[in-house]
């Protein structure tokens, strides 16, 4: 059944956006590489520069986990739909 | 330590720059020399700027944009296991909406992820310009009549001054670009947040094609 299969395809949606988001929690060059632990102002563009790309990387990987959660409640939207497909195709569906 | 310019210049210069170091520190310069204002904006005298550069590594920052893009590929990769499904029938109408509204979100979040990878690239383009444009006025200050004075012990002072001026003056162009870098890209990194579509929950029986 189709709806079936898009709920799966979904279920494989937010475990990927997930994995990547997972990555992108433990990655990031650090304030050394940018020079964060040098003298004077040179010192202090380094830690700036390293701030705004630990904040672009933790923004990235709450974006992708984002589009996980929402991916994952579409599927189970889905599934309910599903669901209650099958209760009337079984004629078990109660009366509301 | 990167094996470009400013590594080959830096072994021929080291001692010419500590001197220039010790006779700012111990001897001083004259009260009105640019040079205090340079040491003043740069925070550090010239061995230590140029040494700062010296160890910066960009290759970790490369290594971090390759990453950036690889999960922005990654990201869409998933996104396109949505294959097209027709449904007819009660609450495809709201899924509809609320996929053409992730669709839409993560659309704008694969645009940041590019940006990010951007932001990496340009800081490692400032990082390299500033070895060169170092590499390049070190190289000019060695064979200057200043160096020769300071080997010599020849009017030291004010020529230890002068190539102080000189080296950080170069420091100093290459600490506002890369504050420039940094505004650049300030305002362009930040989280997005998700917003619900504004009639969550809407069920009626249509027709609906994913993709």
């Amino acid at each position: 059944m189709e709806l079936e299969e898009l709920s799966r395809d979904l279920d494989a949606t937010a475990s990927g956006m997930e994995r990547v988001s997972r990555r992108l929690r433990v990655a990031g060059a650090g304030p050394a590489v940018f020079g964060g632990d040098g003298p004077g102002q040179l010192g202090a563009l380094g830690r700036e520069l390293a701030r705004l790309e630990a904040a672009a990387v933790s923004a990235r990987a709450a974006e992708a986990a984002r589009v996980a959660t929402v991916t994952g409640a579409l599927a189970d939207g889905v599934r309910q739909v599903l669901a209650a497909y099958r209760d009337v195709d079984s004629g078990s569906a109660a009366p509301r | 330590m990167t094996g470009d310019l400013l590594a080959r210049v830096w072994p021929h210069a080291e001692d010419l720059l500590h001197r220039i170091d010790a006779q700012v520190r111990i001897d001083g310069a004259p009260a009105d020399h640019p040079v205090w204002d340079l040491v003043r904006r740069v925070g550090a005298l010239p061995s230590a700027a140029i040494e700062h550069f010296l160890w910066l590594e960009p290759a970790p920052l490369l290594r971090a944009r390759d990453q950036m893009l690889g999960e922005a590929e990654s990201a869409r990769a998933a996104l396109s296991q949505v294959r097209g499904v027709a449904w007819d029938g009660a609450g495809a109408d709201a899924f509809r909406d609320r996929w053409a509204g992730l669709a839409e979100f993560a659309d704008g979040a694969d645009q940041r992820f590019v940006a990010t990878a951007e932001f990496l690239a340009d800081v490692v383009r400032w990082m390299q310009h500033s070895r060169d444009e170092l590499a390049i006025e070190m190289a000019a200050c060695l064979g200057s009549r200043e160096a020769m004075a300071i080997k010599v012990d020849l009017d030291h002072r004010t020529a230890a001054a002068d190539l102080a001026e000189r080296i950080l003056a170069a420091a100093a162009s290459c600490l506002d670009q890369g504050w420039d870098v940094r505004t650049r890209w300030a305002d362009r990194l930040g989280e997005v947040p998700w917003r619900e579509p504004s009639a969550p929950g809407v069920v009626s029986v249509t027709h609906l094609e994913v993709r």
